[in-house]
């Protein structure tokens, strides 16, 4: 195979490329295929914190190109890869000790509503408890199954269907209608505490 | 798992979040330390050194070509050597043989020059004989290093036969005697 048949080539092919000879053309051209998704769901993890996000990829990417001769694709290159970033995530989040913190400020939605509602959902979704998060992002964003998500994160596919519920329910009540939430607290207030 | 009226997306909702963007490009900066460390760690070797399975094959062809190059230039050289040597050796051989020839006649003439010498100053037939055993065997010495230089040389291989048969020269064979003289 040679880096003119690249783009043609499955994943497999480049990373046995990558395994067997330390081809850098192919190592780039996974890297291609599958660096934006994965960097666009860390970020997105991690609420928006780019330099975390970038450091945590960078780390995924490692250990993935070190694995790739071990890996015996029983699931997709982008399904492992994910796996990789999501550990790193998880990693982070119990090193940090971060709560569902983002880097916006309180009520965007009402308080901004000339700003899209795509910048509103993004937000909101980094307002979200880490784990609550984690599953509504990879479910409804990343089309991940609940048994995939399960795998993933180590969890039960039911707790992935509760965690998906909870997110869904804590999501609309951030983006309701700012005379909405004038009228007081969501019931649910005091759950956003928990992840 | 449960079923609740929250549980599904809306149209609006699904709307909505597909129209998130799934992915973003990180920095360049990022592909390029991934490179960096991968290529310091030996999991990637430098663009275009990669070994494809073709490429192995046209090593390893290129290394026979090289090795087979090399063995014929060695024998080639080899076969030169020694045929220089074989003619250096030759020629030396030549050299040595005719020296030897050159000097046996030498000593043949000089042998026949002193019985000469001994006839005309009236020595006697005993007298004589060592003179003529000395030419004689000059004589033979001679032909026989002629021989070894020119195997097909027949003169030579005649004055080896008759000295060979030679009877010892008694006093009352003077003819003999001048015969071999003047062979």
């Amino acid at each position: 195979m040679t880096r003119f048949r690249a783009a043609e080539a499955s994943d497999r092919e480049l990373a046995d490329a990558v395994v067997n000879g330390g081809a850098e053309w192919a190592f780039r051209e996974l890297y291609q295929r599958h660096a934006g998704r994965v960097f666009q769901l860390v970020v997105r993890l991690l609420g928006g914190a780019e330099a975390d996000a970038q450091e945590i990829v960078q780390e995924a990417w490692l250990d993935a190109a070190e694995g790739l001769a071990g890996f015996r694709w029983q699931s997709s290159f982008r399904t492992w890869l994910t796996a990789i970033a999501l550990n790193k995530v998880r990693t982070f989040w119990r090193q940090a000790d971060r709560t569902a913190t983002a880097p916006l400020p309180e009520d965007l939605a009402a308080t901004t509503p000339s700003i899209g509602l795509r910048l509103d959902l993004e937000a909101a979704i980094a307002r979200l408890p880490e784990g609550a998060r984690a599953v509504l992002v990879l479910h409804d964003i990343e089309g991940f199954t609940h048994d995939e998500i399960g795998r993933l994160l180590g969890i039960a596919a039911g707790t992935s269907k509760s965690q998906l519920f909870d997110a869904r329910r804590r999501l609309r009540h951030q983006l309701r209608p700012a005379d909405a939430s004038a009228r007081g607290p969501h019931p649910c207030e005091p759950c956003l505490k928990t992840s | 798992m449960r079923t609740l009226p929250e549980d599904e997306l809306t149209s609006e909702e699904r709307a909505a979040i597909d129209a998130l963007p799934k992915e973003r490009t990180p920095p360049r900066a990022v592909e390029q330390w991934l490179l960096r460390t991968l290529h310091d760690r030996r999991i990637l070797q430098p663009a275009g050194r990669s070994m494809t399975p073709l490429k192995w094959l046209g090593a390893f062809a290129a290394g026979v070509l090289l090795f087979a190059g090399g063995l014929s230039a060695g024998e080639l050289l080899h076969a030169r050597a020694d045929a220089r040597a074989g003619r250096l050796m030759s020629l030396e051989d030549s050299r040595r043989l005719a020296a030897a020839v050159q000097r046996t006649g030498s000593e043949y003439v000089a042998a026949v020059a002193r019985l000469r010498e001994s006839v005309e100053a009236g020595a006697s037939v005993d007298q004589l004989a060592p003179g003529r055993e000395a030419a004689l065997a000059a004589l033979e010495a001679a032909a026989r290093e002629l021989l070894s230089i020119a195997p097909e040389a027949g003169r030579a291989a005649d004055i080896v036969a008759d000295v060979e048969t030679v009877v010892p020269a008694s006093e009352n064979d003077p003819v003999r005697l001048r015969r071999v003289i003047w062979f």
